[in-house]
């Protein structure tokens, strides 16, 4: 990891519902550009955390740190202006507003910074042909990739991905991940949250294993990749 | 002492009454507002029939006039319903008003009821038969809880479509709770009456509608004695009110309004909350090898049970799924894949009877596909399912889901419930002990008594599986069980329906995961596009080329997935 | 028989005024606010002692009992129904929530304004009367008219072409998807509330203009009309609740002319009836609606 100051740091997080612990003293940070897996069984507790650091819940404890500044108890809104943008799990686009209106929806925080809506139909040519059809009439797969257009429209900084993956065909999924690639390149920090551990690992540079709401590993993707422990406990492989 | 009360307990129980006669559709999850429609026609129509002198001598003749209110109620809240209960929440809320209010206009408008003025009859209701027949609405009440029907109301209450999967037949349910709360709201009509001894059309009037959903809700509708505590909370406030001395009229109104915001901020499920909290969690009972026995046996491996033929079905232009023919045969595992948008979940809920088929025809467990009757049949005959995206019952015990599973094996025990009849409590021990055994299959006998949504995502997609194995099914049909678990989940999911074929469960299933389908499945079927492509032997069929480029992309790193 | 009509137009433009707020507040929150006639009660009383004890111009009336509608539409929104979100009986107890709040409303207004009917003071509103082709008219019920219209032109404009009314129907269909982009849903909750209130109040206050006076039972008098209205329109839909109004005010025009004037509800309910069972979406309703 670089000795530069991180842009996204969390400490000692911890998120409850009612009385379910589902995350339990959860530290990571992500260096300008760079990208963070976190992978884990499900029900680990991957998505709270994306949900605490996005603002959609309000964490138990710990901090939420964007470029050094605590923003623990910023509303989700003010999180999108300051350029953190979260990709949902079940991409969560809205099925009677227009392909258009939920991008136009996407740049409104930002408006400042924004991309023009030319720019993501370039990127995403198949939303182009569809901009003035309800999202609801996308197969899943293209309203995957209308949730990633939305979250880069307003050109964040750091892109939270929740299981961008899930209930997609494997040939749809090598498009998700070629998307992510193309979003590290443009020197967009990301932290993905995958099912698909291994294809994860292979993305990310550094991985964040969750147990039961903690961190049980960490370290470089590539040697997580190879550790026998987390290989046997969560790739299932033989 | 209570000589100078009498009219205040009398006003007690009549309000308990008409707020029952909310809580039984509240149970329902129907929120029907015709009550004072019933409750008029109820007055008006016994009027006619009640004699002037006590029966023999002595009887008070509103004996006669408590069924005939019921009988009009129930024949009426029948016949408003066959219309009205296709409609649903706030639809029905408002149909059910619009009836309401018909009726009072007519009865303004009609001779025989005195029109504007009113009727005025002798003052029969003592607050003794008062009382008695809150304490009969009360028993009857208090045995619906744990008995097939009670759990049906439940289900029909928390989610229509799985409650139909799981055998229940919806329509009937919802008419039962309508026609049972029309018949409530008769008898609320007729005491009036014959308490008040006069009633004019307005009596019965949308305030009146108001104040009774507001103590079934205040009182609550998830526990039996919750109207009396409602109605018993609402009028002490005046009573108080008036010992303290204070005048000012709108006091009254006020503090009502401001202790009922109170109660529904704070007490979610109204006040019998603070009752229900006390009772005790049934410990489980010791594994009951013997719950299984007695079913009856499933078909002999390799007869088909299951068969359609140029299945089509078409949304508009859209042909989600076209000219699929399909034969299951016990005891195989069939796997369905396909990408996103191939037809997979249109195709099992047209098996399942949850949507009729647009072309081609077919029988599932010997129902024909497209008859009438909705999904409860299909349940009936033998099919259960899970969904897509968990429909779980939410405010019921992970035991109670379960025990909504058995639904479609047991008999009825209410009425045999309300005699205290041993059978039905044979039958209840029995569907008790088929749910914890379900519950044990599956690993959650520990999470027995928690809500759904303190369970984990992987929890609920077994506690699904389990209410599903409840039905005792001939073809269990699951919807991406798998969807969001990690390979070890997956891996343990899929130990699990190997464990199901050996017991002679046909299985069918779609899912994403390969590796796990290719681990479970008999055969394999592949759709695109609404058609299959390819079918057979799992391995051959995933290494078939067109297979490969539809669904799995031609790309080194799946070839590695897969195998 | 055409006086009949007009009267039918007028009445039909207030009721349709009641049920854009009401119909506003379902269709993007799906809360079933009851307490709606009790805030276009306390609109009625309000305009009413304003007017008494400044004698400010109607125009300027209107806009300060809409300010005063929108911050009860700010209260109601605060303690009835932001305590409930993410409950799971969040859109029942919802129901039962702004029926207290509604009595509680009602009952302060018995604190403050009695039980007695309340009247604008004479001459307040010049009662000029217009004659056209035969048709009686009276300034008031011009102003009504013209007030209504424009309130309902410039809202439908709000929801279905701004930015604001973006992000609103952003909410009404996926609070959390709303959330994720950026959309502050707790502000245009409240701000739901407060047009909403602001619309019942400025309708309550027009309909006691109509009037001449008011009386607690003023909204409970709209109240049912105003579920028939915005069945008949479409949950949610606010042309279908304008056109709705307009028909209604008709129907029941011409039962008075036709039948008795007893009759009158019984045309509008089962007319409502009659959709319900026939067509649940509404006569002009596509939006499709959650369960209470």
């Amino acid at each position: 990891m670089s000795d530069e100051d991180p842009i996204l740091s969390v400490e000692s997080l911890s998120v409850s519902y009612g009385r379910v612990n589902a995350v339990r003293d959860v530290s990571f940070s992500v260096p300008a550009g760079g990208m963070v897996a976190l992978v884990g069984a499900n029900g680990a507790g991957k998505s709270s955390v994306l949900a605490a650091v996005s603002g959609l819940t309000r964490p138990g404890k710990g901090t939420v740190r964007l470029d050094g500044r605590d923003i623990t108890r910023w509303p989700a809104h003010r999180r999108v202006a300051a350029g953190l943008v979260l990709v949902p799990e079940g991409r969560q686009i809205l099925g009677t507003l227009t392909v258009a209106e939920n991008l136009r929806l996407g740049a409104h925080r930002r408006r400042a910074q924004a991309a023009p809506e030319s720019e993501m139909y370039e990127l995403f040519p198949v939303l182009a042909e569809r901009r003035a059809l309800p999202a609801g009439s996308l197969s899943g797969g293209e309203q995957q990739m209308l949730a990633i257009a939305r979250a880069m429209i307003s050109r964040p900084r750091v892109v939270l991905m929740d299981e961008p993956s899930m209930g997609l065909a494997p040939k749809m999924v090598d498009e998700v991940f070629k998307v992510i690639e193309e979003i590290r390149a443009s020197d967009v920090t990301v932290v993905l949250v995958e099912q698909n551990a291994r294809r994860a690992l292979r993305t990310a540079d550094t991985g964040h294993v969750l147990e039961t709401g903690e961190i049980a590993h960490s370290g470089p993707a590539s040697e997580l990749l190879q550790d026998p422990k987390v290989v046997k406990a969560y790739l299932g492989v033989e | 002492m209570l000589a100078g009360y009498d009219t205040l307990i009398t006003n007690i129980a009549l309000a308990v009454i008409l707020a029952y006669s909310f809580h039984v559709v509240l149970m329902a999850g129907q929120l029907n507002l015709g009550q004072a429609g019933f409750a008029s026609l109820g007055a008006y129509i016994s009027s006619l029939v009640v004699p002037a002198e006590p029966l023999f001598g002595s009887l008070s003749p509103v004996l006669i006039g408590i069924p005939v209110g019921a009988a009009v109620g129930a024949g009426a809240a029948f016949l408003v319903g066959l219309p009205v209960l296709r409609l649903r929440g706030v639809f029905l809320a408002i149909g059910t008003i619009a009836f309401g209010e018909m009726v009072r206009v007519f009865m303004n408008n009609a001779e025989w009821t005195g029109g504007a003025i009113g009727l005025r009859v002798e003052k029969w209701v003592t607050v003794d038969l008062a009382w008695i027949v809150v304490a009969v609405l009360a028993y009857l009440f208090w045995r619906l809880g744990p008995s097939r029907i009670g759990r049906a109301f439940a289900a029909v209450r928390e989610d229509e479509l799985a409650a139909g999967s799981m055998g229940v037949d919806v329509v009937r349910t919802r008419m039962t709770s309508f026609v049972a709360s029309g018949a409530i709201a008769g008898v609320y009509g007729v005491m009036f009456l014959y308490f008040f001894g006069r009633i004019t059309p307005t009596t019965f009037d949308f305030s009146l509608t108001l104040g009774g959903l507001v103590t079934a809700v205040l009182g609550g509708y998830l526990v039996f004695f919750g109207p009396v505590l409602g109605a018993g909370f609402l009028t002490a406030v005046p009573e108080i009110q008036k010992a303290l001395g204070v005048e000012a009229g709108w006091i009254h109104p006020f503090i009502t309004g401001l202790l009922l915001l109170a109660v529904i901020l704070f007490l979610p499920g109204g006040l019998s909350t603070l009752f229900a909290r006390m009772r005790r969690v049934p410990a489980a009972p010791d594994p009951d090898l013997g719950a299984l026995d007695g079913l009856p046996p499933l078909p002999d491996r390799g007869t088909p049970i299951a068969r359609v033929r140029g299945l089509g079905k078409s949304y508009g232009a859209v042909q989600a799924v076209r000219e699929v023919d399909l034969e299951i045969r016990s005891g195989e595992v069939l796997g369905v894949i396909g990408p996103n948008g191939a037809g997979k979940t249109t195709l099992v809920n047209m098996i399942s009877g949850l949507e009729t088929p647009t072309a081609g025809e077919g029988e599932i467990l010997g129902v024909a596909l497209g008859s009438p009757g909705g999904a409860h049949r299909f349940a009936q005959a033998g099919l259960s399912r899970t969904f897509q995206h968990s429909k779980l019952f939410d405010r019921l015990t992970a035991l109670d889901n379960v025990l909504v599973g058995t639904h479609a094996i047991s008999r009825s025990t209410y009425l045999r419930r309300l005699f205290w009849m041993p059978s039905a409590r044979r039958d209840e021990r029995r569907a008790r002990a088929l749910a914890w055994a379900q519950l044990r299959r599956v690993g959650l006998a520990e999470r027995a008594h928690l809500r759904p949504s303190a369970l984990s995502y992987g929890d609920q997609r077994r506690l699904e599986i389990a209410r599903a194995l409840a039905a005792h099914p001939t073809l269990l049909i699951l919807d991406e069980p798998a969807a969001g678990m990690n390979h070890v989940e997956a891996g343990e999911l899929a130990a699990l329906i190997r464990g199901l074929a050996e017991d002679g469960i046909t299985v069918l299933f779609i899912e994403h995961n390969v590796k796990m389908v290719l681990d479970t499945c008999t055969r394999l079927v592949v759709l695109n596009f609404g058609e299959v492509i390819a079918s057979g032997e799992p391995h051959r069929v995933a290494a078939d080329p067109k297979v490969v480029e539809a669904y799995l992309g031609a790309e080194e790193e799946e070839s590695e997935h897969v195998r | 028989m055409l006086q009949q009509l007009a009267n039918g137009v007028f009445a039909g433009s207030i009721y349709a005024l009641f049920a854009i707020g009401f119909t506003l507040v379902f269709g993007i929150l799906r809360h079933l606010n009851l307490a709606h006639a009790a805030i276009f009660t306390a609109g009625a009383f309000v305009g009413i002692e304003i007017a008494t004890r400044t004698g400010i111009p109607i125009w300027i009336l209107f806009p300060i009992v809409a300010a005063i509608g929108a911050l009860a539409g700010l209260l109601l929104e605060r303690t009835a129904f932001r305590p409930l979100a993410g409950r799971d009986d969040e859109h029942f107890a919802g129901l039962i929530s702004s029926v207290a709040f509604g009595g509680v409303l009602i009952a302060l207004i018995q604190a403050r304004y009695g039980t007695e009917p309340k009247s604008f003071p004479r001459e307040y509103f010049p009662n000029q009367l217009f004659q056209f082709a035969g048709i009686r008219v009276t300034l008031t019920q011009l102003v009504t008219l013209g007030l209504a219209l424009a309130l309902m032109l410039g809202l439908a404009w709000l929801v279905s072409a701004s930015s604001l009314g973006r992000a609103m129907r952003a909410v009404a269909e996926n609070p959390t998807a709303a959330r994720v982009v950026g959309v502050n849903v707790d502000r245009i909750t409240a701000g739901t509330y407060a047009l909403s209130s602001g619309l019942g109040t400025v309708a309550g206050a027009l309909l006691a203009l109509n009037l001449g006076q008011t009386e607690r039972s003023l909204g409970a008098s709209v109240e049912l009309v105003g579920f028939a209205v915005i069945i008949l329109g479409g949950l949610g839909s606010l042309w279908g609740a304008m056109a709705a109004g307009v028909i209604l005010g008709l129907a029941e025009a011409l039962t008075i002319h036709y039948f008795d004037s007893t009759w009158k509800g019984l045309v509008a309910f089962a007319l409502l009836f009659a959709v319900l069972v026939l067509r649940p979406r509404g006569l002009f309703g596509h939006l499709k609606v959650r369960e209470v």
